[in-house]
């Protein structure tokens, strides 16, 4: 390639190695802000993941409260605002897990790979921006579903109980996202395998409906699931039943499901990183 | 021999900006046509008028004849089209491929299944006849995308830089397909930005920029029209760039990078000039070449002025 | 190099074999192909696993406070289960054809010499298939559940034309929103979107008496709910005019106005 008379002036600094190498805690800030960086300017995304919860809030409440509170007699508000706010971690498996496929198909992880930078910055990162989005839009829905008629009330410390909850759940969330995009070989997969299962898992809890309304035979496997655990956590601590076995129950599916993801997405990590 | 294709004032428009400013270009059957221009220059644009996938603001264009704006189903039934990008239907395998768009194009089931066999073995897919084309490599989906144009065969073939991300044997494979064509009378039409392939395979190399044509000729021709003499220097080591470049820098179409300085000019008589201007300074020649100009020189002589102008 | 035309076509260009056999052939090459992929595992799995599955889950979650109200699950629900199938089907197309632009295939069937009705007959065609698939799944689940067809063998044909005219109807809309719609992030928001207000707010679960009040009229009025009502009216319920003619004229516009809407984007797609 020939260039036209006077060419690039060259850089005056001699190249050097970088002072010091970032810390582990600043390159997780970092990282997690693109992370939010990303969420805030996707237009798109910031309508699906905010409108679609409060949408469907708004939707289930005016089909099915009359329905639910004359045949189950539930305030049917209690049941679902915590629901809604446990559908928004779920749906984050998606999305974040095809947003960390991209990054590791694109090269935007190679890149970093190569950069003196700790890669568990990486994971912290994302799980971090991804915890700020989580608990942003469950601070929304519970405001917005206060103003009709969902309600605090058990005191300030049940509340920030309410939020640890859904911090809990949120992370089990981030954990299962990192494991599924370091396994799955094209983002169809992830769609198949994240979609249907968080779907399933979510109707058939008790959080859309109590679990006395479920046939019989089927209540054990309801009341095990970690959307009726979590969601009955959440009806308890903000206003009334039972707590210490859906929290326990809770932080036991959060325990279990992150040793496992973590135990896999290693694994992965490693085999990518022989790779090459 | 008669006219495949034919442009006269092609004009496109996206609302402000013009793709394509009055181009005319001629094709006719059994030739090689090369359409060489820097990214953005409008050569998509061109093959999306042509093949009826866009209309056109204004001139007219002829293939065989045929006017793709009145009538693009006569254009679609003497065009094979690859495009950019590898248009196959992922789900499927190869051979699947090319007896569907083999069928679409007329042929029987029968004689679809023997095309589609004959150009998996003439394009070198035999081994992943049955593989999806998902798990295909880049390069074999490259190489079927073309087999899938050619399955049916058409008397105007038009190749949107075919050759990207082709590793040098496919890139052979190509271009000996592209020959056999044209030696059987297609017409062939094909952007590039690889100078080397418009030098080995073209007939013409029309050289657009801007929506414009900008020259239009056999390699060497425009070779001659850019400077019909390349004068190229290497001063002894140690030289400096920026004394070159004070030295020699002002004569009409000059490159010049570290070192080395390469001069056009219209007559060999013209070396003793430079030499002249190198005499009062302090720098000696290592090297001197007296050559005709690469189609890369060509190509920068051509398109970089206005490269320049248009800079944002 | 090639075999037949070779030894002939030294001199001057090859004719072009294989001249366009007509509509009815090219519809056929087309159809095949998006047959076939309809009844790979992963199309089967959309148009009759999905649907099931659901008809499953209502079935758990809403089974027993229906029966509370004395409402029958199967003769109630098993239209609503279907109609939201069919929903799935009409976005599930629109995203196969979003995938075909996307990939190129839609530009090289495009530069053919094919049939413009056949691309759209073809289309259509499958998407009724798929409709046809899912309906008969969804009648054999409902059978299990109490579903039956009370009104006689002319009312169960009319039961299942009608679901496969509405898919027709839904994959017309969704055909439009996926030829205007290049980025497909965009276009999966925008076909998903709807489907959950449409279908939770009509008739389909619930009676429009159990909405808030300013929601009924939206409810009663509801294209899906004239539909789920129409299909009712043709399965268990007393069958009459007042029942299956709202459904039936929304069909109709439906039908009428998307086939406009499509015929539009297509035009603009093909040529542009």
């Amino acid at each position: 390639m020939t260039v036209q008379s006077p060419g690039p002036v060259a850089p005056t600094v001699p190249p050097s190695s970088s002072p010091d190498p970032i810390s582990l805690t600043g390159a997780s800030v970092v990282i997690a802000g693109r992370v939010i960086r990303q969420f805030v300017r996707n237009r798109m995304m910031l309508i699906v993941t905010i409108a679609f919860p409060l949408l469907q809030l708004f939707m289930l409440l005016a089909a099915f409260s009359v329905l639910v509170r004359d045949t189950q007699d539930v305030d049917y508000v209690r049941r679902l605002a915590p629901l809604i706010v446990l559908t928004t971690a779920f749906s984050s498996i998606l999305t974040t897990a095809i947003a960390l496929w991209s990054d590791i198909r694109s090269g935007v992880f190679n890149r970093l790979r190569a950069m003196p930078l700790d890669m568990r910055a990486y994971v912290f990162g994302r799980i971090g921006g991804d915890f700020v989005r989580i608990m942003g839009v469950a601070v929304l829905v519970t405001l917005v579903a206060h103003a009709v008629g969902f309600r605090f009330s058990r005191g300030p410390l049940m509340v920030l109980g309410f939020f640890g909850v859904v911090a809990l759940f949120g992370m089990m969330c981030s954990a299962l996202a990192v494991a599924v995009a370091l396994v799955a070989q094209h983002p169809g997969i992830i769609v198949r395998y994240v979609q249907m299962p968080t779907l399933v898992l979510t109707l058939m809890s008790s959080g859309y409906v109590p679990l006395e309304a479920f046939p019989q035979w089927i209540r054990p496997v309801v009341s095990v699931n970690p959307v009726s655990l979590a969601a009955e956590a959440l009806a308890g601590l903000s206003h009334q039943g039972a707590l210490t076995v859906p929290v326990l129950g809770t932080v036991a599916w959060t325990l279990g499901v992150t040793a496992v993801c973590t135990v896999v997405a290693t694994r992965r990590f490693a085999m990518l990183v022989k790779r090459g | 021999m008669t006219e495949a294709i034919s442009l006269s004032d092609l004009t496109k428009r996206f609302g402000e900006q013009t793709a394509l400013d009055r181009v005319s270009l001629r094709i006719p059957t059994g030739t090689v046509v090369g359409l060489l221009g820097p990214n953005g220059a409008g050569k998509t644009t061109l093959i999306n008028c042509l093949t009826t996938l866009l209309r056109p603001d204004g001139g007219t264009i002829r293939v065989l004849g045929h006017d793709p704006v009145t009538d693009p189903s006569q254009v679609r039934a003497n065009i094979a089209v690859t495009g950019q990008f590898a248009a196959l239907d992922e789900q499927i395998s190869p051979r699947e491929n090319l007896v569907f768009f083999g069928r679409l194009l007329g042929l029987g089931r029968g004689e679809a299944q023997q095309r589609a066999g004959e150009m998996l073995e003439r394009f070198e897919l035999g081994e992943a006849a049955y593989t999806p084309v998902g798990y295909l490599s880049g390069g074999m989906r490259r190489r079927l995308d073309l087999a899938v144009s050619l399955v049916v065969p058409r008397p105007v073939l038009v190749l949107d830089e075919p050759t990207t991300g082709l590793d040098p044997r496919s890139r052979k494979l190509l271009w000996d397909m592209v020959r056999a064509e044209a030696r059987r009378g297609v017409a062939v039409l094909l952007t590039t930005q690889y100078l080397e392939e418009a030098d080995q395979l073209a007939d013409r190399i029309v050289v657009i920029d801007k929506g414009r044509v900008l020259a239009d000729g056999s390699s060497d021709e425009l070779k001659r029209d850019v400077g019909g003499i390349m004068c190229r220097l290497t001063m002894t080591s140690g030289a400096d760039a920026e004394e070159v470049r004070r030295a020699l820098g002002d004569l009409p179409g000059v490159t010049t990078e570290g070192d080395k300085a390469a001069v056009p000019m219209s007559r060999p008589e013209d070396v003793a000039a430079v030499l002249g201007r190198l005499a009062g300074t302090g720098l000696r020649i290592a090297d001197i070449e007296v050559t005709k100009p690469t189609l890369d020189e060509v190509f920068f002589a051509l398109t970089e002025p206005m490269e320049k102008e248009a800079t944002r | 190099m090639t075999t037949t035309s070779d030894v002939a076509a030294v001199t001057g260009a090859p004719a072009p074999p294989g001249r366009p056999a007509g509509w009815q052939h090219d519809f056929h090459v087309l159809f095949d192909r998006l047959r076939v992929r309809s009844f790979s595992r992963g199309g089967l799995v959309a148009t009759v696993v999905q649907p099931l599955l659901f008809f499953a889950i209502f079935y758990c979650t809403f089974a027993g406070m229906l029966d509370a109200r004395g409402i029958d699950f199967g003769r109630f629900v098993t239209p609503t289960v279907l109609v939201q199938a069919l929903m799935f089907v009409a976005i599930g197309s629109a995203t196969e054809l979003a995938a075909d632009r996307s990939s190129g295939v839609f530009s090289r069937i495009l530069t053919s010499p094919v049939d413009m009705r056949a691309m759209s007959l073809a289309h259509l065609a499958v998407v009724a298939l798929q409709g046809l698939l899912s309906s008969v799944a969804l009648v054999l689940a409902g059978h299990l559940a109490g579903f039956r067809f009370d009104n006689g063998v002319l009312a169960a044909m009319g039961f299942v034309v009608f679901a496969v005219a509405f898919t027709v109807a839904l994959s017309l809309a969704t055909a439009t929103i996926a030829l205007r719609l290049r980025n497909l992030e965009a276009l999966s928001a925008v076909l998903h979107l709807p489907y959950l207000p449409l279908l939770v707010l009509s008739t389909g679960f619930v009676e429009a008496d159990l909405f808030p009040g300013w929601l009924q009229p939206f409810v009663e009025a509801s294209p899906v709910s004239g539909v789920i009502d129409a299909l009712r009216a043709l399965s268990t319920a007393e069958l009459s005019w007042g029942a299956t003619l709202p459904g039936l004229a929304w069909l109709v516009g439906l039908v009428a106005f998307f086939s406009w809407t499509t015929t539009v984007a297509f035009r603009k797609v093909a040529i542009r």
